[in-house]
């Protein structure tokens, strides 16, 4: 169980749209029960209509619940002050097109009272952050989706909040941009930050949720840690060492067999698509000089990833290091005479 | 005070950038030196001021207050409709402070093109004066005088109520009312008989006033008595009429007789001298027309003493003031009814508060109508309806709400050369453009906390 505070509670909570006449429309969240950590990556799952986005805008104070009670940080969403700890990305970039990149950051920066030195040097790193230091002169409405999208998740960021709030954070961005978007979650999380996001990719979410709710007719029909809900206890699966030949596989299958009677399935293992992707376009990057609509990412803005971070390593060298993570693990796998 | 002004910044950069404001400032710039173009005036400098002051300056102003109600309503309802406003509220942002930063923007932006017209209107005028007097040296003279700022002072006016209160109790003393007549109304004959006959001049016969003191400072320059009458010969051309100007103790120091029109202004300009120093200023009037007419003075001020008070540059800019506190009044009324409603909505609620607001004389007028019950009217014919009955109870409840932001026209003073005095200024500027700002900034807060901004349909 984690000990951790809890940063946002919702208790029983209901939202029910009325009409002109204050009639009842339509029940959009019913009876809905949450909690979610300190540090926690927390996702909010379910098809269109489930109810994600009203919760969202319930925790966020625009909507208010006809019952039930939501505590966020500790204090009602209405709460004025209890907003400069919470960060938001909404569905939409909900943006001022007549604003530059560096006018939009510099705007809401204004919002949170931050010092003008403070605000310049976390505009820089968030443009840094999300490759368009070189369209700060450009106004926000003439970007594609995924730019803009790139600009709200940095406005979300500029008071370095405690609750962040991401309401499809990968939505329009292309492979690149969402796992640097995931990357930035994870660090987020190990700082103690504590994330609410909704994604309908699913693959998305299982990369990086810690707990999820899936929310169906507004209701929360399962709720739990990521591991708990996928895990199948009633299969096992075995990951032979890179050394292992047909032969032994061979071997292995035919004891399974006489163990269990039954023939155990025996095939490749599959690369990761993304990591396939993000190898190639690393690849081509390294190859080219010539920079495209979004450059090239620097890590996770200064700021953001704390006072005793490093300065980011290139995407090459991160790359690498997986790489050579991996080698490494998979050679602590090997018998000591075949070691190399 | 940041977010506030980081908001404003915002409200001004939009309007910028859409090119509302360049688009504004090339119409009124071209309406400005265009209009008195398209005007026939009479041929004089006064002319000349009232069309550019009362038309073109005027109808900029009706622009902006056009400009001010639209801007206002898009700046808050705009950005809940297209949802900008969710995410500038998910920040530590009072609703107050979303209200304060758009109404400061927009003020300031109206500020500026205000500016621009009044500085236009400024330059052109003094053009106009500079030309005609190099054209013409008799227009030096009038030009003096249209540059000259002139308070209004009225006669002292007998307390009507009181005496038609004592002349109806020794009418009943006497002998009992006519049948069917109540004392009420019999007292309101009488007072407008008084007011009536305080006004009227019969052939022959004379009528007097009496003014304030004359200070010493106010012999420098010339006084102008203007006034207003009409004949009881429809359609008469010139009345004969002698003015006597004097003191309490000698009312002929000065002694003209003058043929006037009657339903125009009239105007009679002439200097004091220390004789007059401290002393009231008596004048008379004494009807001498050949053809037997009598003459009726306008009720509302048909005869008014304008001193002279300063220069017409500081006049300008007192007026300029007072119609800029409006102009901030009209763009919190703007902003508010965009914090209130929808944009379609927001925009028919605000213009028709400010037709209220400009017609606030109109509704005082109409609400001073006496509410007659069945029971206490003379006739039953006289009784009001119940429909009547509520639409004039509407009236006097607009009315009460109007009555702070009723105001004489300020271009009308300017044109005729009538002094704007500081009081007026600090009214216009502090009671509209401040006190009923900020009452608006407290009821727009207060509605916008209960909004639910993220409401399907808004």
């Amino acid at each position: 169980m984690n000990a951790q505070p809890a940063i946002l509670e919702l208790n029983q909570v209901t939202k029910v749209f009325l009409d002109f006449w204050r009639r009842p429309q339509v029940a959009a969240v019913q009876d809905v029960s949450l909690e979610v950590k300190r540090g926690e990556i927390f996702g909010l799952l379910g098809p269109n209509g489930s109810g994600k986005s009203t919760t969202i805008k319930m925790i966020l104070g625009l909507l208010f619940p006809s019952r039930g009670r939501i505590r966020v940080l500790g204090e009602s969403p209405r709460h004025v002050q209890v907003k400069r700890r919470i960060g938001y990305l909404p569905e939409e970039s909900y943006l001022y097109p007549y604003l530059t990149s560096e006018e939009t950051l510099d705007f809401y920066g204004r919002l949170f009272d931050l010092e003008t030195k403070e605000r310049r040097q976390r505009i820089e790193q968030l443009l840094e952050m999300i490759g368009l230091q070189h369209t700060r002169r450009r106004a926000v409405g003439t970007f594609s989706k995924g730019m803009a999208r790139r600009i709200g998740l940095a406005q979300a960021l500029i008071n370095d909040p405690d609750l962040i709030i991401l309401d499809e954070p990968t939505s329009g961005l292309d492979p690149l941009g969402c796992r640097q978007v995931k990357d930035l979650i994870l660090m987020l999380a190990r700082r103690g930050k504590t994330i609410l996001m909704t994604s309908h990719l699913l693959a998305d979410v299982e990369d990086v949720c810690d707990r999820v709710a899936i929310l169906y007719n507004g209701r929360v029909q399962a709720l739990g840690a990521m591991d708990t809900l996928l895990e199948e206890t009633t299969r096992y699966r075995m990951t032979l060492p890179v050394s292992t030949t047909r032969g032994h596989v061979d071997t292995l299958a035919s004891h399974a067999h006489d163990l269990t009677g039954e023939a155990p399935l025996v095939d490749h293992p599959r690369r990761d698509l993304e990591q396939f992707f993000l190898d190639v376009v690393d690849k081509a990057r390294r190859e080219s000089t010539e920079a495209s609509g979004v450059g090239q990412d620097q890590g996770p803005a200064r700021y953001l990833a704390g006072p005793d971070s490093e300065p980011p390593p290139s995407p090459a060298g991160s790359a690498e290091e997986r790489k050579q993570a991996i080698r490494q693990a998979l050679n602590e796998l090997l018998p000591p005479d075949r070691k190399p | 005070m940041h977010v506030i002004f980081a908001i404003a910044l915002l409200a001004i950069r939009n309007a910028v950038r859409s090119k509302i404001v360049l688009i504004l400032l090339v119409a009124l710039i071209a309406a400005i030196t265009l209009i008195p173009l398209t005007v026939r005036g009479d041929g004089t400098l006064s002319g000349l001021f009232q069309i550019v002051l009362s038309y073109t300056l005027g109808f900029s102003a009706f622009i902006l207050t056009l400009n001010a109600l639209w801007a206002g309503n898009a700046s808050v309802a705009s950005e809940i409709s297209d949802k900008t406003m969710q995410l500038v509220v998910t920040k530590p942002v009072s609703r107050w402070q979303v209200w304060m930063g758009k109404w400061l923007g927009l003020t300031v932006m109206n500020a500026a093109l205000w500016a621009v017209c009044g500085a236009v209107t400024f330059g052109m005028l003094h053009a106009h004066l500079h030309l005609s007097r190099l054209t013409d040296p008799a227009h030096a003279q009038e030009a003096q005088r249209l540059l000259t700022a002139r308070e209004t002072r009225l006669a002292a006016s007998p307390d009507f109520a009181t005496l038609a209160q004592q002349r109806l109790e020794q009418e009943v003393s006497r002998a009992p009312l006519p049948e069917g007549v109540t004392p009420g109304q019999r007292l309101m004959e009488i007072e407008q008989r008084m007011r009536i006959d305080a006004l009227t001049v019969n052939p022959g016969g004379s009528r007097r006033w009496e003014f304030p003191k004359v200070t010493a400072a106010e012999l420098a320059e010339p006084f102008t008595l203007r006034y207003r009458f009409a004949s009881s010969i429809l359609g008469q051309g010139l009345v004969r009429g002698r003015w006597l100007i004097g003191t309490p103790g000698r009312t002929d120091l000065l002694d003209v007789t003058r043929d006037s029109v009657p339903r125009a202004l009239n105007e009679i300009v002439f200097r004091l001298d220390q004789r007059w120093e401290n002393q009231p200023l008596v004048i008379t009037y004494v009807d001498m027309d050949s053809e037997g007419a009598s003459i009726l003075f306008d009720v509302d001020g048909g005869i008014a003493l304008l001193v002279p008070r300063g220069g017409f540059t500081a006049n300008f800019i007192r007026g300029w003031l007072i119609m800029f506190g409006r102009l901030a009044f009209f763009t919190a009324l703007g902003v508010t009814a965009g914090c209130l409603f929808s944009l379609p909505v927001a925009t028919v609620v605000s213009l028709f508060l400010m037709t209220m607001v400009q017609m606030g004389g109109y509704i005082q007028d109409v609400a001073q109508t006496p509410i007659l019950l069945p029971g206490h009217a003379a006739s039953p014919e006289e009784a009001m309806s119940l429909a009547a009955i509520l639409v004039t109870l509407i009236f006097k409840g607009m009315a009460f709400l109007v009555s702070p932001l009723v105001q004489e026209s300020i271009l009308t003073h300017l044109a005729g050369g009538k002094l704007v005095d500081n009081l007026a200024v600090v009214r216009g500027l502090l009671i509209q453009g401040l006190i009923f700002s900020l009452l608006m900034s407290g009821m727009a807060a207060y509605a916008m906390n209960r909004r639910q901004l993220a409401l399907p349909a808004s």
